[in-house]
């Protein structure tokens, strides 16, 4: 016992002011400077002053709300359902053998259809209404969830897949206790790049049709001139996108703890 | 406690639609109880002996029987306990709940199983029963490995150079620990090693087994007292034991070498 070790328990690294203040700056400078471009009338029509969109915002706060509210539904409601068609395709593709390789082409083959030609072929079949949007909110997420999941599930460690066999470990014990944690830091991975791509199948869907939400808002501005408006939808939709991958990149510290970090590297 | 018996035993591999042997006609039978080392050049069918008897592989030719039963039987009865090469932990346990798995697993009454934390006292590891494998050392992430390989109270243990990667001063203390459990645990040991002075000094017997195709050579009967103690490595007993284990490892090659 006359190893040395580290001695048990976590140690939490205090927050830095510097790291939030540091990007804070930059981005009030990066404001700054559009604003005085702007004035100096060096930017196009077609790119307002940071202060147009302020102003746009105070004018427009209440149609921006009302009309984000239906994305960000549509949006977390195809995130969900692609994650879990995403988990529940995965365990199929890797627990049965046969199954991986069609499960992957036909998930390829979804993927690479265009979004923006499946959509109103979709809203022809389900209707223009929520389902369509959730649906295509989901399609828009699935892929990357789908391939981080599978090869999660098979970064299962030989050894450790070998004692599992050794203490007869039935499927599901072998799913549950084995391949699903090892696989969680893949699947976290997956979930960052598949919340933002929610929101953009969400924006699309409602872009094709749709009587509210943050898509048809922007094509209305758009189509009335109204450049800072415009502005405000898309900044809108970029904190969505980023609200939503900042939540899973929190889910992810809670959930993994010290793993969160440890994705690639050691064992 | 419960005898292996390998009787003419033949393990083939497909490897590019060819048939290569890895084993061939192997025979060797380790009593109840017994503490026994197979050493050997690497790619001599060390690791796939033992893999063969904890029935993670299908043998080809022969039979092999544990306390009587085919190995699938006593593999699904969890009387078969494995340490691997590398810890294996499950990185997102504690120690404490790595020991726990095979409980997990296994499932039904506890009976007369060790406690975990019993386990826990036994590889000398109390005040980290709740700390993550990668906040140990190498020595304590195989100790962790081998209180798991020993929570189902198996009545075969079987150890693939547990201690291969750690550095000589560790593993020799590892080496008594082993000792030490396996006398109070009664379990049947079975040590692949690839270094002579830590063959004789665990076992009852050495095996030795050469390579190209994988044969047994040898067989080195160690009639050494136990308990084993560090100083008896450096009698000319050990010394006359270690030096049959190496003759049958190097056969000509020695006398070649001695001669020129
Ligand atoms: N799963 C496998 N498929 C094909 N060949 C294998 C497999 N496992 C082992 N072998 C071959 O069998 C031989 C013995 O391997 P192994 O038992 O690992 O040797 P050792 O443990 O003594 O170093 C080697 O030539 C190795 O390449
Ligand atoms: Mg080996």
């Amino acid at each position: 016992m006359a190893e040395a070790a580290a001695p048990p328990g976590g140690r939490g690294r205090p927050p830095r002011l510097a790291g939030i203040l540091a990007p804070l700056a930059v981005f009030a400078v990066l404001v700054a400077l559009m604003e005085g471009l702007k004035r100096a009338g060096v930017l196009p029509v077609t790119v307002p002053a940071p202060s147009e969109i302020a102003a746009a915002f105070g004018r427009a706060h209440g149609d921006l709300f009302y009309h984000m509210a239906p994305t960000v539904l549509s949006a977390a409601a195809g995130f969900v359902l692609a994650t879990l068609v995403a988990l529940a395709l995965a365990a199929l593709a890797v627990g049965w053998r046969p199954a991986e390789r069609p499960v992957m082409t036909l998930a390829i083959v979804i993927d690479s259809i265009p979004l923006i030609a499946l959509t109103p072929i979709l809203m022809v079949w389900v209707g223009n209404g929520l389902p369509a949007r959730i649906i295509i909110g989901t399609i828009a997420a699935l892929f990357p969830l789908l391939v981080g999941t599978v090869q999660g599930l098979k970064a299962v460690d030989r050894n450790v897949s070998e004692l599992f066999h050794i203490l007869a470990a039935t499927r599901w014990q072998r799913l549950r206790k084995l391949a699903f944690p090892t696989a969680l830091p893949f699947l976290f991975a997956a979930l960052k790049i598949a919340a933002p791509l929610s929101v953009l199948g969400a924006l699309l869907a409602e872009w094709v049709s749709a009587d509210r939400g943050l898509g048809i808002m922007m094509i209305y501005a758009l189509f009335s001139f109204d450049v800072p408006l415009t502005w405000l939808t898309i900044l809108a939709v970029c904190v969505v996108a980023t609200l939503a991958y900042g939540l899973v990149a929190l889910a992810e510290k809670l959930v993994l703890g010290e793993r969160a970090t440890s994705i690639v590297g050691g064992r | 406690m419960s005898e292996i018996v390998i009787d003419r035993v033949g393990k083939a591999f497909e490897i590019d639609g060819k048939s290569v042997p890895a084993l061939v006609d192997v025979s060797l039978r380790f009593e109840a109880g017994g503490f026994y080392a197979l050493i050997g050049p690497s790619g001599c069918g060390k690791s796939t002996l033992l893999r063969l008897i904890a029935d993670i592989l299908a043998p080809t030719d022969g039979v092999i029987t544990i306390g009587g039963q085919p190995p699938g039987v006593a593999r699904r009865q969890h009387e078969i306990g494995f340490v691997f090469q590398e810890a294996s932990l499950l990185p997102w346990r504690s120690v404490i709940d790595n020991i726990e798995l095979p409980l997990e697993i296994a499932g039904g009454p506890v009976g007369d199983r060790p406690r975990p934390e019993s386990l826990v006292r036994l590889v000398g590891l109390s005040g980290f029963e709740n700390a993550k494998p990668a906040q140990l050392s190498g020595g304590m992430q195989q100790r962790v490995s081998i209180a798991r390989a020993l929570a189902l109270r198996p009545k075969v243990l079987l150890l693939d150079e547990p201690f291969g990667a750690l550095d000589e001063i560790t593993r020799q203390r590892m080496n008594l620990e082993l000792l030490r459990i396996w006398q109070e645990t009664g379990t049947t040991a079975v040590l692949v090693t690839h270094t002579i002075g830590e063959a004789v000094f665990m076992a009852d017997a050495v095996h030795v087994l050469a390579a190209r195709p994988g044969r047994l050579v040898d067989t080195i009967e160690v009639d050494l007292p136990r308990p084993r103690r560090l100083a008896l490595m450096q009698t000319p007993e050990f010394n006359r034991l270690e030096n049959r284990v190496r003759a049958a490892l190097f056969g000509d090659e020695l006398a070649e070498t001695a001669d020129g």
